[in-house]
């Protein structure tokens, strides 16, 4: 009589298939970067269009090519600040919009300034509140 | 007399399910990895506290300038926006994008160094009638408040 051998049946282990996913895993958990775009957002004026603004609500902030700027309030003595105060834009604004809520504040940056420079002012109104901030081109 | 067996069972967690988990988490990173770097002009950006993020990637245009006065949109040079011909190419390009998708907003990734006439004409060629992209983002990097 022929006597059959049970053969065990054939399976690939699979127990190392966690440590291989984990693996994986932790590597694609390292390497992601979650990419986080992040600017100051501005909408520009449409097209050539003008508005009238009324003097007393205007205050106009003119950035030189050093970067220093001029702080110059309606009706009010103009503030000089330097690179290193631009800083004071932040005191300044929160001032001004104190007295007058609707104000608006425009920026004249020179030709040859930096933008960096441009960045900063804005960044200082923003941090000072200002709603209303007009780009002069 | 008779004694009746108990039945040993096995008290095991199953782990059979713990190799999908794995592959789950797996899939979802391998899928919001971003893994290639696309090729852009060195800038180094500004600093600023009071950045925003931008609500949405799908309406985003990117638009680099850097501080030789190179401008790059979707990967095409233009060496000097004065010039009639590339401020055309510009335009032209910038109406396609912002038709396409009137949500555009224009990410500005400009160089601290930049001169501002450079951002001036982008500024004039954005809101011209023929482009009417008026939305703009001046890309910084975040810094603590002072």
């Amino acid at each position: 009589m022929i006597k059959f051998k049970r053969r065990p049946p054939v399976e690939i282990n699979s127990s190392s298939m966690a440590d291989i996913a984990f693996l994986l895993l932790i590597f694609f958990l390292v390497t992601t970067t979650i990419s986080m775009d992040e600017g100051i957002n501005i909408v520009l004026p449409a097209g050539e269009s003008t508005t009238k603004v009324r003097e007393s609500d205007l205050t106009k902030i003119i950035v030189d090519n050093d970067g220093g700027a001029i702080f110059q309030p309606p009706g009010a003595a103009k503030t000089l600040l330097t690179v290193n105060e631009l800083h004071r834009i932040k005191s300044l604004t929160e001032g001004q919009l104190i007295q007058n809520k609707q104000m608006i504040f425009s920026v004249d940056v020179t030709n040859k300034s930096e933008y960096s420079n441009y960045v900063k002012v804005l960044d200082y109104l923003k941090q000072g509140n200002a709603k209303k901030i007009a780009i002069v081109n | 007399m008779l004694f009746e067996r108990r039945e040993h069972t096995t008290k095991e967690i199953s782990t059979s399910s713990l190799p999908d988990i794995i592959f789950l988490l797996l899939v979802f990173f391998m899928v919001v990895t971003v893994m290639k770097t696309f090729d852009a002009p060195q800038i180094d950006m500004p600093y600023a506290t009071k950045v925003e993020k931008l609500e949405n990637r799908r309406n985003t245009t990117f638009l680099w300038a850097t501080k030789d006065g190179f401008t790059v949109l979707d990967d095409i040079q233009f060496p000097d926006l004065n010039s009639g011909e590339n401020a055309a190419l510009f335009q032209k390009k910038m109406a396609y994008k912002k038709q396409q998708n009137p949500q555009t907003i224009v990410s500005l990734k400009a160089d601290s160094q930049t001169k501002m006439e450079l951002i001036s004409n982008i500024h004039s060629l954005l809101k011209d009638d023929k482009v009417q992209a008026y939305k703009v983002s001046y890309s910084a990097l975040r810094k603590s408040s002072e």
